[in-house]
């Protein structure tokens, strides 16, 4: 589920740590340990030990080890991640030898362009351009990628990593710690949101904190072939990203809550290729087997009666399966006459959609004529476009606006005897997307976690985004609205002897 | 082997099924071996409604043959969606108008088994990625003499096999840190391959 990212972010966390300045002897102790694979579960059906997880973690640590951003031991062209130093402004230099260039701030995210001997060419989004220079590669860290600017497709969005400090272990985790942030991941946060409502053991067990070192080793489970499960062992530090200028995480976080989903999605983020690619949408069913080692299994709302699905819900809980669900990305507006004019036009007048998030969805106006003289038109937009324009036999010209000013708008005009005998009997239908039941807050294109069964009638759900909480809705409300639905039993974990 | 005229329920007992021509309306779940047959002119219509195919069972044989799939609408692998480890023969069939608005594979999304597709098509189906085949997780997928009019995705540790297809949108492949797809083309062509640069899949072109 692609969903959507969150709109209205809260902002101010306690202040970052200082970060400290890297050394080279840091550099060769930490080494590349980032990520390893293991042999782990076959099956997704046996107990997980958390001692296997652990068995590991302190590889290489010894004497001498410092907290420390995490490094890498081999830096190449293509590598994103963060430029950490001391906390003060970084210098890049014009040339690989020298030369007065741009500063840019400690924690800024880059992109690594070239790589000469202890020195590396970095990309750097600095206010609304990127700036090249040199810079000594040790301070590069090794972090996701960032997501792109919405409104520059050729800048990260402008967050730069800060360092939290101190234990972010979850402790009796819970989904409502879950708080999805500025990038369009909910099938993860709602996956991540499932699994600790169930299970909150594997959320814990799944998380080590590394002490000594600072960092986080976070497992995940892959399915090979035949199905077969492997665990995977990512290590991530303790630098998120956040806004600028304050100290909230731009992703998963918020203040008050538990920044475990934080250190899980950048952890995950990290496996997947960057924060922009988790960002693209997925499966959420595939992202509850990838956090317990077990097979999520889908079942098809429209499949559903409306007497199975409490019943469903119900064994499904007592079972102590994780339950995810998604809503559909639109929905049908009632048929309106907005439009108003005469003769052949033109005719105009907007659509309203019952929300002010809500849109439409392009390509979907069709308008006809309820007493059959006027044509049918129909938009052609896509997504993407600030407009559609209204096409069919009989119409002249037409358009659709698509923008936030004038979403919604209409204009129409037919050929030469075409038109309707009076405005009022154009009918517009559409579908909208933005929030599907304003009365439960059902938001569309969005995953949910299921938190319970209300008074043995209504379902209860939980927005990964931590706020905007839908009312408990009814069985048909829910195959109305609801597209997708996974559970996933996570394995019981073994205890630590 | 049971005969279903439009209208009429699929049976989910049935070795053999035989689809009348006509819209089906409704979707299917696999949970056992099953031959799935559609006479010339045979639909299945998920109505926009979740999947229209969905298979997850362990250890079956599923074929479908001569049949439409279309109008699925659900996160990832609208029109069809396998997630077991069975083998899945489909030949002749159409994928539809598809819609995963929420990820990829509105066309097919396969996480698990092994999968072939022969002289099949693929049109009008729309995701976020991948519009027509997403084949991720370990999953063994091939296609023969198929045309893909949209979007095609080799992710995670999947393995693609293209032969004799043509790839009218977008073919990219993309790993994780741990494991990359292999894909191999074989006298297939594609308008636009994609590999990616950070953790870029296995690519084997034969003429």
């Amino acid at each position: 589920m692609l969903g959507l990212a969150q709109r209205e972010k809260p902002t101010s966390r306690g202040a970052p740590t200082p970060t400290p300045t890297p050394s080279a002897s840091s550099l060769d102790e930490v080494g590349n340990a980032a990520l390893t694979q293991e042999a782990g579960l076959s099956g997704g059906s046996q107990g997980i030990s958390d001692a296997e997880a652990s068995s590991w973690l302190h590889e290489g640590d010894g004497p001498g080890v410092h907290k420390a951003p995490l490094r890498v031991s081999s830096l190449k062209k293509g590598m994103k991640g963060a430029l950490v130093g001391s906390g003060d402004p970084i210098t890049l230099s014009a040339t690989a030898s020298g030369g007065q260039g741009e500063s840019v701030d400690d924690g800024s995210a880059c992109l690594v362009l070239a790589v000469s001997g202890d020195r590396a060419k970095v990309r750097v989004r600095k206010g609304e351009k990127n700036v090249d220079g040199w810079v000594d590669r040790a301070l590069f860290s090794d972090n996701p990628g960032l997501t792109r600017d919405e409104d520059d497709k050729k800048l990260m969005d402008d967050y730069v990593f800060q360092k939290f400090d101190g234990d972010l272990s979850p402790v009796n985790p819970t989904g409502k710690d879950t708080a999805q942030g500025a990038v369009g991941n909910c099938f993860l946060i709602a996956a991540m949101a499932a699994v600790a409502n169930a299970s909150p053991s594997t959320i814990q067990q799944a998380i080590t904190y590394n002490k000594e070192k600072g960092t986080y080793t976070v497992r995940f489970f892959e399915e090979g072939r035949g199905g077969s499960r492997k665990a995977v062992h990512v290590e991530v530090d303790e630098y998120l990203p956040v806004e600028r200028g304050t100290a909230d995480p731009a992703y998963a976080g918020d203040p008050g809550v538990p920044l475990w989903p934080a250190i899980m999605e950048k952890a995950y983020a990290k496996w997947k290729g960057g924060y922009d690619v988790i960002g693209e949408g997925g499966d959420g069913g595939a992202a509850m087997a990838e956090l317990t080692g077990a097979r999520s299994i889908a079942r098809n709302p429209a499949a559903m009666r409306e007497s199975e699905v409490i019943p469903y819900f119900e064994k499904a809980t007592q079972d102590g399966k994780a339950i995810y669900a998604g809503v559909y990305d639109g929905k049908g507006a009632a048929t309106s006459s907005p439009l108003s004019g005469s003769a052949d036009g033109p005719y105009t007048g907007r659509v309203s959609h019952g929300h002010k998030w809500n849109e439409i969805i392009p390509g979907s106006v069709r308008i006809t004529d309820s007493a059959g003289k006027a044509p049918a038109a129909r938009d052609r937009g896509k997504e993407g476009d600030t407009e559609g324009k209204l096409e069919g036999s009989g119409v002249k010209s037409g358009t659709v606006g698509y923008k936030e000013s004038d979403n919604g708008s209409i204009e129409l005009a037919y050929t030469k005897g075409r038109g309707p005998a009076e405005g009022g009997d154009l009918q517009v239908d559409f579908r909208y997307q933005g929030v599907l039941n304003a009365d439960k807050l059902l938001i569309g294109n969005h995953a949910y976690a299921f938190e319970g069964v209300v008074d043995g009638t209504l379902l209860q759900f939980y927005n990964p985004w931590g706020s905007y909480q839908p009312k408990p809705i009814t069985p048909a409300e829910f195959l109305e609205y609801f597209d997708s639905l996974a559970v996933n039993q996570a394995p019981k974990a073994k205890t630590r002897s | 082997m049971k005969r279903v005229l439009p209208g009429e329920p699929i049976p989910a007992d049935a070795d053999e099924v035989v689809l009348a021509p006509g819209v089906h309306h409704g979707s299917l779940e696999i949970e056992r071996s099953l031959v799935l047959r559609g006479e010339p002119g045979a639909i299945l219509d998920g109505g926009a409604r979740g999947w229209t195919v969905l298979i997850q069972a362990d250890e079956a044989t599923v074929r479908i043959e001569g049949l439409t799939l279309r109008n699925g609408h659900a996160e990832a692998g609208a029109n069809l969606y396998v997630n077991g480890w069975s083998e899945v023969e489909l030949v002749d069939c159409r994928f539809e108008d598809g819609r995963a608005p929420g990820g990829g594979g509105a066309g097919a999304w396969i996480a698990a088994g092994r999968v072939s597709f022969r002289d099949c098509s693929f049109s009008g189906n729309r995701a976020r990625w991948g519009g027509d085949l997403v084949a991720t997780g370990a999953a063994e997928v091939s296609a023969e003499g198929t045309r893909f009019a949209g979007d095609v995705a080799a992710r995670e540790g999947a393995l693609l096999s293209l032969s004799h297809c043509r790839v009218e949108g977008r073919l990219d492949l993309r790993g994780t840190t741990t494991r990359a797809p292999e894909v191999s083309l074989r006298a297939t062509e594609v308008a636009a391959l994609v590999n990616d640069r950070d953790l870029p899949g296995t690519l084997t072109i034969q003429d």
